[in-house]
């Protein structure tokens, strides 16, 4: 049998075996014993717990603010372990009292909301960890927009669904992310989860009395605004801190892109866990509402109609921090870095010596009007 | 700015270079049809989708790239190569719904964002079965766009109600990232055993060609057309 024929059968066996296997509708791995991540500090004690994978230089920013970077990961017992690497101040000249609208973008301030795993789902309250297409999730998401709209704040979910849970789901929700930026220029754009971590108590919150379910973002670093996106993060954190303490518990920064390479100014934030009631986790959203719109620098508030003309009071100009400037730019070098080595390793591979040399002199000539263009068959 | 975007721009700035040449040549792609492809992919990208029932088609994301792949497969010279391009496109299809199945759903249990992995898986496939940019291109965006519709067809099949978005997200879509990302692969792989080989000279000697694509080698193991 040839290689080609081989290679042939190969495929052909895979695709039948694929399309055999039972539909994967749930991300159930964390179920099974030992099926989450644990992250513990060299002294052997509980960093925290994680249903996503665990890699080496991945960053963990905690609920007291100190970043930890882990070092070490056995996949095999699901653990892990990280060292302290400093404490985050979170928002330099953050002020409590007036927090400042961050975006330069005038007018109402907008987002979009849509859900990479919309399968994902509460057993208490929904019943099942996952439904099949429309998980609780979505409720949630709904629930979250309501709030934000309530307060002055454009926010539109994307309901469409996404499954199954698998490797091509974010790939799915690529379509979802770009219609929300296409239609809507959000100034944030949030894609909405639920941990798997069995253990309830590490998602139960309290505020004013009320219980409610802690947030956690996540943020993607194999892509080109995960600095822009920490920016973010960590002044949500700030708000959140100093008005609802508790609610967002803490920032992981793993590996992976998570669609968000399509604009800075997006995250994932996971609302509880499956196993934590989902109306204490629909309760959360009103909280999460209130520093979303406190970071978007809009004064609106729950039950209050925005100002004159249908538009909510901007708080203050928008001013660019020293911070923000410093992603921007790291993102541009970056962009240009990537054009110019795909350029280069093109022009290197494509081309011989002579013929390279005579096509950058040709160009340059070209654009400048300078020199004499050359012509290798002269 | 996203990968899609850089890609593209790379694309047009190789173009304009003049570097990308041999490659269009190979194409049939003069370099006016290659920008002229590159912007309507961004432009079509921004376009709202066309729907017929619950499939989405967006227009730079899916359409220009699948006019584009029946232009090249149009101008195929041969019908051995118009075979491979079919089979390249299949095979591809099957890889990227296999990877979308067997591979870890976690974007962070991955050493790389996966959405290139079809590209390059598409790109491998289509220069194994015909060391072909052209089949590459078409294996790349075809693969995507196989599979997107037959993981819409196993939903269905199960009840749900899933739309089927294809090349959804327009230019920053996988299915152009794949394309993209197939004929650069077989670009290097191609030129980098060429000069492994000592050169073209060296390499036509040993090797049957018909109209300017690769057929089979002329001498070794014999292939499985013959």
């Amino acid at each position: 049998m040839t290689t080609t024929k081989k290679l042939s059968a190969l495929l052909l066996a895979i695709l039948l075996a694929a399309a055999l296997s039972p539909a994967a509708l749930a991300d159930d791995w964390y179920l099974a014993p030992g099926g989450y991540y644990t992250v513990s500090l060299p002294d052997g004690s509980t960093l925290f717990t994680y249903a996503g994978q665990i890699s080496a230089d991945d960053e963990y920013i905690s609920s007291d603010n100190k970043r930890y970077r882990v070092v070490s990961v056995d996949d095999a017992n699901r653990s892990a372990v990280a060292q302290y690497v400093e404490d985050v101040v979170l928002w330099e000249d953050f002020d409590e009292a007036a927090p400042q609208n961050v975006s330069a973008a005038q007018g109402r301030k907008k987002v979009g909301i849509y859900c990479s795993h919309t399968d994902e789902s509460y057993i208490p309250g929904d019943g099942a960890e996952a439904k099949p297409e429309k998980g609780g999730i979505l409720d949630v998401a709904n629930m979250l927009a309501d709030e934000l709209n309530k307060r002055g704040v454009k926010a539109v979910t994307d309901n469409t669904s996404h499954v199954p849970h698998d490797a091509g789901a974010y790939r799915r929700s690529r379509s979802s992310a770009m219609n929300l930026m296409e239609s809507l220029q959000p100034d944030l754009l949030l894609d909405i989860h639920r941990d798997g971590v069995p253990d309830a108590e590490e998602y139960k919150g309290s505020i004013g009395g009320r219980q409610v379910a802690k947030c956690r973002i996540v943020l993607g670093r194999s892509n080109q605004n995960v600095k822009a996106n920490e920016n973010t993060a960590k002044k949500m954190k700030q708000i959140a801190d100093s008005t609802h303490p508790g609610l967002v518990k803490d920032i992981y920064i793993g590996r992976g892109s998570y669609n968000q390479d399509l604009t800075p100014n997006s995250m994932i934030i996971e609302l509880g866990t499956h196993t934590v009631d989902k109306e204490n986790v629909l309760e959360s959203t009103g909280y999460l509402a209130d520093v979303i719109t406190k970071y978007l620098g809009v004064s609106g508030a729950a039950g209050k109609s925005p100002g004159p003309g249908g538009e909510p009071q901007i708080r203050q100009e928008a001013q660019k921090s020293p911070s923000a400037n410093r992603s921007a730019a790291a993102a541009i070098a970056w962009t240009v870095g990537i054009v110019g080595a795909a350029c280069l390793l093109f022009l290197l591979v494509a081309t011989v010596n002579g013929e390279r040399r005579q096509r950058v002199g040709n160009f340059f000539r070209e654009v400048t009007g300078l020199g004499r263009h050359r012509d290798k068959d002269k | 700015m996203p990968i899609g975007y850089i890609l593209l721009i790379v694309v047009a700035l190789l173009i304009v270079f003049g570097v990308a040449q041999r490659v269009l040549d190979r194409l049939r792609l003069t370099d006016r049809q290659a920008l002229l492809f590159v912007a309507a992919i961004f432009i079509g990208g921004i376009i709202p989708d066309i729907r017929i029932g619950r499939v989405y088609f967006n227009i730079g994301g899916a359409l220009v790239p699948f006019a584009l792949c029946v232009y090249l497969f149009a101008k195929a010279g041969t019908a051995k190569e118009r075979w491979r391009a079919i089979a390249a496109s299949v095979f591809s299809g099957a890889a990227v719904f296999a990877l979308g199945h067997f591979f870890p759903a976690e974007p962070g249990a991955m050493p790389f964002e996966i959405n290139y992995l079809y590209g390059l898986a598409a790109g491998l496939i289509a220069y194994i079965f015909g060391r072909s940019r052209r089949s590459a291109f078409i294996g790349g965006v075809m693969g995507v766009l196989l599979g997107d519709i037959a993981q819409g067809v196993i939903n269905a099949s199960r009840g749900l109600t899933t739309p089927i978005r294809l090349g959804g997200a327009g230019a920053l879509d996988v299915v152009v990232l794949s394309g993209l990302l197939a004929v650069l692969l077989a670009e290097v792989i191609g030129e980098i055993r060429e000069r492994m080989q000592g050169g073209s000279a060296k390499k036509e000697a040993g090797l049957e060609f018909d109209d300017g694509e690769f057929v089979r080698a002329k001498e070794g193991p014999k292939d499985d057309d013959d």
